[in-house]
């Protein structure tokens, strides 16, 4: 399996070329062209956790119910096309196995068939942060691919560091987290604009976005007319 | 020599036809054309100068409000129903000896294709003529409804095909929980 990203920047899309016999994951709707000989599939399960339980707790973690599915069937190859929504970078990340990986809801864009999904819950804090809730974790072998809203950084991170919720990407489970206020106070950190912040603790890679999903989403959000119905 | 090229309108809700050679070739797709800026919409407005020739207009049922072959310099363009499309949208076909410029939303890929590709609609922006395609779901059923990804373009033969990675579409459908109530 190989994996190319393409036009890196704004528009980025990722090209998985797929040999006889390999699998491909991708978030659902995800995938923007595919060769003729790929066998799409959709599937609530990824290896390990999975069935109709993984499928609700993707969706609560803002991605999709379904898992696209992409296979190169005996003796056949060719390639998927993968894109997110969100004019952004897209990074591919080699798992070793050493360590997971978490993703921010929405950051997920697919896997190799080979790493294990689930969702992990932030606790109630996330869920007042109105941020997503969620992490999409990953574990095993072999290639990940995830997506931002602008340009990604990676930080290698050992020690301390604060981020704003909005800005996480992914990173590695051997970073600890704590979901906190950004302020002095509950009151003037919400006042404040900033809402929550993630501390992450340890020694790990920590992937970042330059902008800010949900506060672009509410600031549109709100200039537009409200929703019918 | 002469070629031509099919644009698929949803994917360039606008185009723009130049003269000259003096702009920035976007990512192998662009190309064209005539002096000053002219823009064809979906909606069927057409503004043009003089340089442009509107040979007709007419309506064309009433969803398709404007059925106006135009001839540009040395371009014909013709704006038609693309006959096999789910969500009755228009294509244009450019035809000539020159260049055009079109543009899209996100990156435009080009692929020199020599047999088969499936395209997420939305995803296509232009291709050469010489593709047969056919408009369908996802596999069954249920990859159509549940995959998210709607209908594709299932395109064969030998010819060039433009992609743009992103579309208006999805992002629409990304704002909407943000829409006040």
């Amino acid at each position: 399996m190989k994996i190319a990203i393409e036009d890196r920047g704004a528009f980025a899309s990722a090209i998985v070329q797929l040999e006889s016999g390999e699998s491909f994951v991708s978030e659902s709707g995800a995938m923007y062209r595919t060769s003729a000989e790929i066998d799409v599939d959709v599937t609530t399960h990824s290896k390990g956790k999975g069935g109709l339980f993984g499928g609700l707790k993707r969706m609560l973690g803002g991605e999709s119910f379904f898992l696209s599915k992409y296979h190169a069937g005996g003796g056949v190859s060719g390639e998927v096309g993968i894109a997110p929504t969100l004019p952004g970078d897209v990074k591919k990340i080699d798992l070793d196995g050493s360590s997971r990986w978490l993703c921010a809801g929405g950051s997920y864009l697919g896997s190799g068939e080979e790493l294990a999904l689930d969702t992990q819950f932030q606790g109630l804090r996330g869920m007042l942060s109105g941020e997503n809730m969620f992490f999409v974790s990953v574990e095993g072998q072999g290639p990940l691919i995830v997506s931002a809203y602008g340009c990604i950084r990676e930080a290698a991170i050992d020690g301390e560091v604060v981020v704003d919720t909005g800005h996480v990407v992914a990173f590695e489970d051997t970073l600890s987290y704590e979901v906190t206020k950004a302020g002095g106070s509950w009151l003037r950190s919400f006042l404040g604009g900033e809402g929550l912040v993630m501390k992450l603790k340890g020694t790990g890679r920590l992937l970042v976005q330059s902008h800010n999903p949900s506060a672009f989403g509410a600031k549109l959000g709100g200039m537009l007319p409200p929703r019918e119905g | 020599m002469t070629t031509t090229v099919r644009l698929n309108t949803p994917a360039v809700a606008t185009f723009d036809l130049l003269e000259g050679d003096g702009f920035t070739r976007v990512g192998g797709a662009a190309a064209a054309v005539s002096a000053e800026l002219r823009r064809v919409t979906d909606g069927g407005l057409v503004s043009a100068t003089e340089a442009v020739q509107i040979l007709e207009t007419q309506t064309a049922g009433s969803y398709f409000a404007i059925f106006t072959p135009l001839v540009v310099g040395q371009y014909h363009l013709t704006i038609r129903h693309a006959a096999t499309s789910a969500h009755k949208e228009f294509v244009f076909d450019v035809e000539g000896d020159g260049d055009l410029l079109f543009n899209a939303y996100g990156a435009i890929v080009e692929r020199e294709l020599d047999g088969e590709l499936t395209v997420d609609t939305g995803h296509v922006v232009a291709w050469e003529p010489t593709l047969d395609y056919s408009i369908e779901g996802m596999g069954g059923l249920k990859q159509t409804f549940f995959s998210g990804e709607g209908l594709v373009m299932r395109f064969s033969g030998q010819g060039k095909l433009w992609l743009q990675t992103r579309t208006l579409g999805e992002t629409a459908g990304w704002i909407t929980p943000y829409l006040r109530a």
